[in-house]
């Protein structure tokens, strides 16, 4: 194999990674009504298993300022085998979780690997082409990153219809473990090793990899618990706790907790250690660990304060509130930290012109109405006609996701003739239309072909916003930030996703709550006895106003957005730009 | 297979841990006694421990209901003698999972349906549910199936109950149908395998039934847990 073929082959690895964990964002929203019921949330508090989406959102949206420096102090190959491995590991907790938390967390190293997976990968663009040949491998990457958007909720629907949630994880544990195994062998018989990849003589660390095993073992025993081992008069006795109750606080979780302490210290001394704990710890450190620590504080101090609440009493509960305080706390850390730093992430000033910030602003409210359509169409399938098949609630979505790149499409030749922020609002007025459309659905609508109207609209509308946004923000930032610029338009956008699943369902219940008129007492309704058709019909229907009031506050969202648009892209100058550049920063990641 | 392997590598704390679990407890030898009481004794026992316990906490679960089937995914709460219930049933209706909290008292049961803020009362027939005040003692009672069990066969010492700290004996035999309909109305198998863990002081801890539960459906199992025996509680009406 030649040197450029090989790297072309890397980059095509690379690239099915990327679009695999894009697909992983999505490949649970026809699962959560499955995995609500595996940890014991009833799915009318959709609001607490928010987190199962936003957990994930948050390590992508954590690790991107990360990744970028890394990649370029220890290399491509290595943070992309090391961003599968980590992304594999979250797979394995979330196949095996238990409960809520465990769930969360291992979405969250799912997300912390993934995000990790897109810079490197661009970075390894730019490291095999010239600058004027890189065009169409950027506009590749970028297309199946957005590809993997629209696949994850059909591949998690596929899996679904043979298996159940768990599986889907399974898959990601297998093809995260073989697409690090296939890159890392590729990398090797590369000629010309990347920076920081030495040839590592001599054996492997046997100690260390034995620590791994035993690790992997007992923590997987704690998951599991098989009842054979459990129900073992001796062997049962690890499971018992030392105090209180809990997996961890007994012999076992002692033992794996014990194993896993001892891998760290092992993989921070040894000579040739099985992961070389320094080597990375060096190099986040010096990629500005604090700042990404201080961004996932914040972040999470809103996930959470939303996920505690009960809309059936009030927004935020006692507890969210001092959440919300610490995110607050950590943002404001953030900032000072980032006008402190010597060579911040954000050069001073790259966005200082309105249209430039307005547009993070804008995209940050388009992400947080995107994320309804995304989580509340096939979940409101799955809840009316399709219970029992998430292949057909899977392509309810699907008319939704087709209709956008057409939109896009014809948002880059818009934005060349009529100003950025009119082509923004005109998408963004459309997407609101299709969501006050939705928000009317009943209970046997998407059976009508007249459903896919709103569908196909709110698509076509949030196509439309795409490029007037990118085209704002690179028309008034300067060339050499472009990159960057682009990069923060779709970390606000995730960033609004974010907030958006936490705070629409749990504000869009607590308005319900505080609206509705209860559902008469079933007698009146029956006549008599306490069970008929039109008492469950009532059921059904006070079951999908939790989703109808998500679409009608998504609208708003978008309303928001065009508004913003309109306003603050008054003065960017984007007619100037090519339709083929916008297009293509118009996916960027 | 790889424990053995894993406690001889096991090196310095972690030993030390095990060695400290193990010697917390005697082990299992149950060399049976020459007056041992028959299984139909222990299950008699059991049954009378049920029957006259003044209130304890319930654990109902299926890992799964049968495609298309309408009727009860889970049910825990706390029962007492009086009979009363308090606790959550989490109802299958139309595919969708409900979760309702219940009260149930002098024979009449209380819920609060979703997205609602208040209670009505609910005929639980009309649901394929049981009232759950009655599911513990007396004649629609799970403690009723224990001396309808038919072909008891003692079983092995198992560890099990609450932080998995008791060695339960556990008791398999047969369940007619017409013994479990009166406990789960909806029943409509001839009969259920049915696995019961008693623990030495004669508590029923753990119950796990196997066969068709409702209609036109196939096999399907629950397994119902007995916690915290002698547990008071004043349960009202809502």
């Amino acid at each position: 194999m030649s040197a450029g073929r090989q790297a072309r082959a890397l980059l095509a690895l690379a690239s099915v990674a990327v679009a695999f964990a894009a697909a992983d964002t999505y490949v649970v929203v026809l699962a959560l009504p499955d995995m609500m019921t595996s940890v014991g949330i009833p799915v009318v508090q959709l609001q607490r298993a928010a987190p199962i989406v936003s957990g994930f959102l948050l390590g992508y949206v954590a690790m991107l300022p990360l990744i970028g420096r890394i990649a370029d102090l220890r290399g491509r190959v290595p943070v992309l085998v090391m961003a599968l491995v980590v992304f594999a590991l979250g797979s394995l907790v979330t196949t095996l979780a238990y409960d809520m938390p465990t769930i969360v967390v291992g979405r969250f190293l799912q997300g912390v690997g993934g995000g990790g997976l897109v810079p490197a990968t661009l970075a390894l663009v730019a490291d095999l082409y010239p600058r004027e040949r890189r065009g169409v491998p950027l506009g590749v990457v970028s297309a199946v990153q957005e590809l993997g958007s629209v696949v994850g909720p059909l591949f998690g629907a596929v899996v679904l219809s043979v298996g159940d949630w768990r599986a889907i994880f399974a898959i990601n544990l297998a093809v995260g473990l073989v697409l690090a195994a296939a890159i890392s062998t590729l990398a090797d018989r590369a000629p010309a090793r990347p920076p920081g990849t030495g040839a590592r003589a001599g054996r492997p660390d046997l100690v260390g990899a034995l620590l791994l095993v035993l690790t992997l073992i007992t923590g997987g025993l704690v998951f599991v618990q098989p009842s054979q081992l459990m129900q073992d008069l001796t062997w049962g006795q690890l499971f018992i706790p030392f105090t209180g109750d809990g997996r961890w606080l007994t012999p076992l979780g002692a033992l794996a907790m014990a194993c896993a302490l001892l891998l760290l210290v092992r993989s921070a001394t040894a000579r040739r250690p099985l992961v070389d704990l320094r080597g990375w710890l060096r190099g986040l450190l010096e990629a500005d660990l604090p700042g990404a620590l201080l961004l996932a504080a914040a972040l999470s101090g809103v996930i959470l304060a939303f996920a505690t609440a009960d809309p059936q009493v009030q927004v935020f509960s006692d507890q969210g509130l001092w959440y919300l305080l610490g995110s607050a706390v950590a943002v404001v850390l953030f900032v000072v930290h980032l006008r402190r730093t010597p060579e911040p992430l954000v050069p001073h000033g790259a966005i200082g012109r309105t249209p430039a910030w307005g547009a993070l602003l804008v995209s940050f409210f388009v992400g947080a109405a995107l994320i309804a359509a995304l989580i509340d169409i096939p979940l409101f399938a799955r809840t009316t006609i399709y219970p029992d098949s998430q292949l057909q609630a899977a392509l309810v979505l699907v008319r939704f996701l087709v209709a956008l790149p057409v939109g896009a499409v014809l948002g880059g030749y818009l934005t060349r003739r009529v100003p950025a922020g009119v082509v923004t609002a005109a998408g963004m007025v459309l997407a609101a239309i299709g969501f006050v459309l939705m928000s009317r659905w009943g209970l046997t609508t998407l059976e009508e072909a007249s459903a896919s109207i709103p569908l196909v609209v709110g698509g076509l509308g949030f196509g439309l916003a795409l490029a007037p946004v990118n085209a704002a923000v690179l028309a008034s930032t300067d060339d050499s930030v472009h990159g960057l610029a682009t990069a923060l338009v779709v970390v606000s956008r995730m960033v609004g996703m974010l907030v958006g699943i936490s705070a629409l369902t749990t504000v869009g219940l607590r308005r319900y709550y505080a609206e509705q008129v209860d559902i008469p007492p079933a007698r009146e309704v029956c006549g008599g006895t306490t069970r008929c058709t039109e008492f469950t019909v009532l059921l059904k229907q006070a079951g999908i106003a939790q989703e109808q009031t998500v679409f009608l506050g998504a609208a708003g969202c978008a309303l928001v957005a065009a508004v913003l648009a309109l306003v603050l892209f008054r003065h960017a100058e984007t007619r100037a730009l090519s339709a083929h550049d916008l297009l293509r920063s118009s996916f960027g990641g | 297979m790889f424990w053995p392997l894993s406690r001889r590598l096991a090196v310095g704390p972690a030993a030390l841990l095990l060695a400290v679990a193990l010697t917390g407890c005697g082990g299992g030898d149950d060399a049976p006694a020459a007056d041992a009481p028959t299984p139909e004794e222990v299950l008699a026992q059991a049954k009378t421990t049920l029957d006259e316990t003044s209130g304890l906490s319930i654990d109902l679960s299926t890992p799964g209901l049968p495609d298309g089937v309408q009727g009860i995914a889970s049910a825990t709460g706390v029962i007492t003698s009086a009979p009363a219930f308090d606790g959550t049933l989490d109802v299958v209706l139309s595919g969708t999972t409900f979760s309702v909290p219940v009260i149930a008292v002098d024979g009449t049961v209380y819920a609060q349906l979703p997205l609602t803020t208040g209670w009505q009362d609910i005929d639980p027939e009309d649901y394929n549910a049981p009232d759950p005040a009655g599911l513990v003692a007396g004649e629609t009672g799970f403690s009723g199936l224990l001396p309808a069990t038919t072909d008891v066969v003692e079983g092995e010492s198992v560890r099990g109950g609450d932080n998995n700290e008791e060695i339960l004996t556990s008791y398999t035999g047969t369940v007619p149908g017409a013994a479990m309909k009166k406990v789960i109305p909806s029943a409509t198998g001839d009969s259920f395998d049915a696995t019961y863990a008693v623990t030495g002081d004669g508590e029923l801890r753990d119950a796990t039934f196997v066969g068709a539960f409702y209609a036109d459906s196939g096999e399907m199992t629950y397994t119902v847990t007995f916690e915290g025996y002698g547990t008071q509680r004043e349960i009202a009406a809502p």
